[in-house]
């Protein structure tokens, strides 16, 4: 193949969500063309932020956790939409997911990205805060209210998967065949397969060495979310903590090093990358058994052991 | 005594309640009982801008029902009716919604050229109006606008959301206006800098008969920002809200004198300037400088700031997808006693003035989402203010704008954004827009909006 015959692609970063969102464009239209496409993608992802972030006080999550217990807080559809997804794969994955573990991310310091131990007493009164059987949804008017006070919704878990979602529903609308968009490489989404390859192949990260990837997983028109513990974490006495948060034990997960998943949605894949990061490998084997469509890497092992793979539904190629 | 006489710290804290109360905040702000009576909107105009912030901003509101919408493209319309819950009546034609739909009150978030004809037939029609900024194509339509109102007695009020944002009613407060903490006020700049093309997406029109509502080809209805028979472009839709701040800052007092310069970057056959500077000069000797191009994001402070500086200091406001804002001391400047224990932002520079230069206070937020509005309070040390602050946090500013809206209309009160204001802003920016159209220096009349 010679230079010219390369495809060539665009690529568009903005940072949002505290990290670098990137959309990659297959040249099959002028430069111009794309590059609008590209700005209205940010705005929607500027949008998005601006209503799912926990950090912005002013999104519709704070404004949810700041009303939702004394009165009911009318939703934009989406968001509502993404709420209920989110009580549904709670449900599925028997509480191994919640978004409620807005106090016990709070009591852990990772809000602030200050990890640390909280004494049992606030990690008590944090945990009786969390449970997504305490948020009651209205279809008719789109609303939620929480049936316990003190309960915060947070979207860390799902939110950069639903945003790759709400972008890429976009980038289809607007005609792109061809494209890949990620956040932060934590939740990816493909359209199309690329002009060269039977797909986008996209590789899973090894966790004892982050630069480096294990396999690789090829995917077109899906999606890909991954779980890990080595960029947020806290180390104590030798043992480290993640940052993911069993919401029923109120304690980091143990045991998984990542989650990889992928599906037909990023909300999805985002959501369970998190949910199968707390259930271990039993019981994500488990649920993949009934979910053929949910493909999934676990990479698991407790540091001197060693890491064991562990795939279901999909193959791990090897090589870089 | 620092040079700026400093108000009283109870003129301040009247003057924010005062505030609090014209914005109709004080049932909800304060706890005092929830105001959930109804109120019937109706939304002319589905773009971008009333999706994606008006909407969700009036769907917080208590009491707030959106029973129509109006757009011309079909499948704007039939959004906006999804997203407000799906149980309003869908228009193509705003005539007949002001006519015949169940409404309290309209939203006008059309092109620029629309709104005097909008507004005019809304109120004729016994409608209260918000109408986004600016509020008309010249001044005249202003006027006209005004004087419908007048004539109807129904309440009009100016999208200049920024006024709600606590930054700036933060800054103005303890910066500028009453503790004059810049001391004396010689300059403002504002500026709103962005890389892009500006053009919007295309959707289909479904054989929309686009010639009737005025459009001269199919994609003047996404992009007519870029063109002049309908907009102003980066003045009219961008730098308006940096300079209604100033505006704001300045008591609504319009400038004296306007230059400015203007050209197009984008040779794609727009008509509209894309890389806009202007000077005002204002009463009290205040020059104010505004820049907008859309070649070059790059600014010191995000996309969009305004920076106040006087003989003390400098205060920055940049709000884009952040709210930041900072205050720099001048070198030699007394420091109150507060100020040392502030949280600062440190600089590394080789620059011998910058380095005698302390880092700057930060006002409010982060850029990287760290730091929240919280902060203030403990930042400042000044808990007497701060309850205004925190009654707006997890409000947006549109939020603020649409619950205002709602007690202005229903209580027959003045709204604190209302069109005498909306006029001065669109004063303001049409006059420099001339002033770059005719590559004149415009000295203002005294009596341009009498």
């Amino acid at each position: 193949m010679t230079a010219s015959d390369e495809p060539r692609r665009l690529h568009f970063t903005r940072f949002a969500m505290a990290a670098p969102f990137e959309i990659v464009l297959d040249v099959d239209r002028s430069e111009m063309e794309l590059r609008v496409i590209a700005d209205n993608a940010f705005d929607l992802l500027e949008h998005l932020e601006g209503q799912l972030s926990a950090y912005v006080p002013t999104s519709d999550v704070c404004w949810i956790n700041e009303t939702a217990a004394e009165r009911p807080a009318r939703l934009e559809p989406g968001l509502y939409e993404l709420l209920k997804t989110c009580r549904q794969i709670h449900d599925e994955t028997d509480g191994a997911f919640d978004v409620t573990v807005g106090p016990l991310i709070k009591v852990w310091g990772f809000f602030r990205r200050q990890g640390r131990m909280p004494d049992p007493a606030e990690l008590d009164a944090a945990r009786a805060q969390v449970g997504m059987e305490f948020v009651h949804f209205n279809d008719e008017d789109h609303s939620v209210r929480f049936v316990k006070p003190g309960m915060e919704i947070n979207l860390g878990a799902v939110g950069k998967g639903y945003v790759v979602d709400r972008v890429v529903e976009a980038l289809r609308r607007w005609g792109v065949r061809c494209a890949l968009v990620h956040s932060a490489q934590s939740s990816i989404a493909v359209i199309g397969k690329p002009p060269v390859g039977e797909g986008w192949r996209l590789g899973v990260t090894d966790p004892r060495q982050p630069d480096k990837a294990l396999g690789s997983l090829t995917l077109t028109d899906s999606t890909m979310s991954v779980s890990g513990n080595w960029e947020q974490f806290f180390k104590l006495e030798g043992k480290t903590y993640s940052h993911i948060i069993g919401p029923k034990t109120g304690c980091p997960a143990q045991g998984i090093l990542s989650a990889t998943v992928i599906g037909p949605s990023a909300t999805v894949t985002d959501a369970l990358a998190t949910a199968f990061f707390v259930m271990g490998v039993e019981k994500t084997r488990q649920f993949c058994e009934k979910r053929r469509e949910i493909g999934t890497v676990l990479l698991a092992g407790d540091s001197p052991d060693p890491m064991s793979v562990h795939t279901f539904n999909c193959t791990l190629e090897k090589g870089d | 005594m620092r040079e700026g006489e400093k108000k009283s710290r109870r003129d301040l804290f009247r003057n924010a309640a005062t505030l609090a109360a014209s914005l109709g905040m004080t049932g909800i702000a304060t706890g005092q009982g929830l105001d959930d009576r109804p109120f019937k909107l109706g939304l002319i105009g589905c773009g971008n801008h009333a999706t994606l912030n008006l909407i969700p901003a009036a769907l917080r509101v208590p009491g707030i029902r959106f029973t129509a919408v109006c757009d011309i493209i079909p499948a704007r319309a039939a959004n906006a009716r999804r997203i407000t819950g799906g149980g309003a009546r869908v228009y193509d034609d705003y005539r007949i919604l002001l006519r015949e739909a169940d409404v309290d009150a309209v939203i006008i978030a059309t092109p620029l050229l629309f709104h005097r004809p909008m507004v005019e037939e809304a109120f004729k029609n016994g409608r209260h109006v918000f109408c986004e900024t600016i509020m008309g194509y010249s001044i005249e339509d202003c006027k006209a606008m005004l004087k419908a109102q007048k004539a109807s007695g129904k309440t009009l009020q100016i999208g200049h959301h920024l006024r709600y944002h606590p930054l700036y009613q933060y800054s103005k407060d303890h910066f500028f206006f009453w503790w004059k903490r810049v001391g004396r006020t010689t300059n403002i700049h504002c500026q709103w800098n962005v890389h892009g093309t500006w053009h919007k997406l295309r959707e289909s029109l479904n054989g929309v008969d686009y010639r009737k509502w005025g459009y001269d080809e199919p994609g003047h209805v996404f992009d007519w920002h870029l063109y002049r028979k309908y907009s102003g472009g980066v003045m009219t839709e961008m730098t308006c809200n940096q300079l209604d701040i100033v505006n704001w800052f300045l008591e609504d007092k319009l400038p004296e004198v306007a230059i400015g310069v203007g050209q197009i970057d984008n040779k794609d056959g727009r008509t509209n300037f894309d890389n806009v500077h202007l000077i005002y000069e204002y009463p009290d000797g205040i020059m104010v400088t505004c820049d907008c191009i859309t070649t070059n994001s790059f600014s010191p402070f995000g996309e969009a700031y305004v920076i106040i500086q006087g003989t003390r200091g400098a205060v920055v406001m940049a709000h884009l997808a952040r709210y930041v804002g900072l205050f720099f001391l001048e070198p030699g400047a007394e420091e109150e006693l507060w100020m040392p224990a502030a949280h600062r932002v440190t600089f590394e520079t080789p620059n011998a003035a910058w380095r005698e230069r302390k880092g700057p206070i930060i006002l409010k937020g982060g850029a990287s989402g760290g730091t929240n509005f919280e902060k203030v309070g403990n930042v400042l040390n000044i808990t007497d203010v701060v309850d205004l602050e925190t009654a707006q946090i997890t409000k947006t500013p549109y939020q603020i704008e649409m619950l205002g809206f709602k007690k202005a209309a229903l209580d027959e009160v003045k709204p604190f954004c209302d069109g005498q204001v909306g006029l001065r802003n669109a004063a303001t920016i049409l006059l420099g827009l001339e002033a770059m159209e005719r590559k004149q220096r415009i000295v203002v009349p005294k009596d341009i909006i009498a």
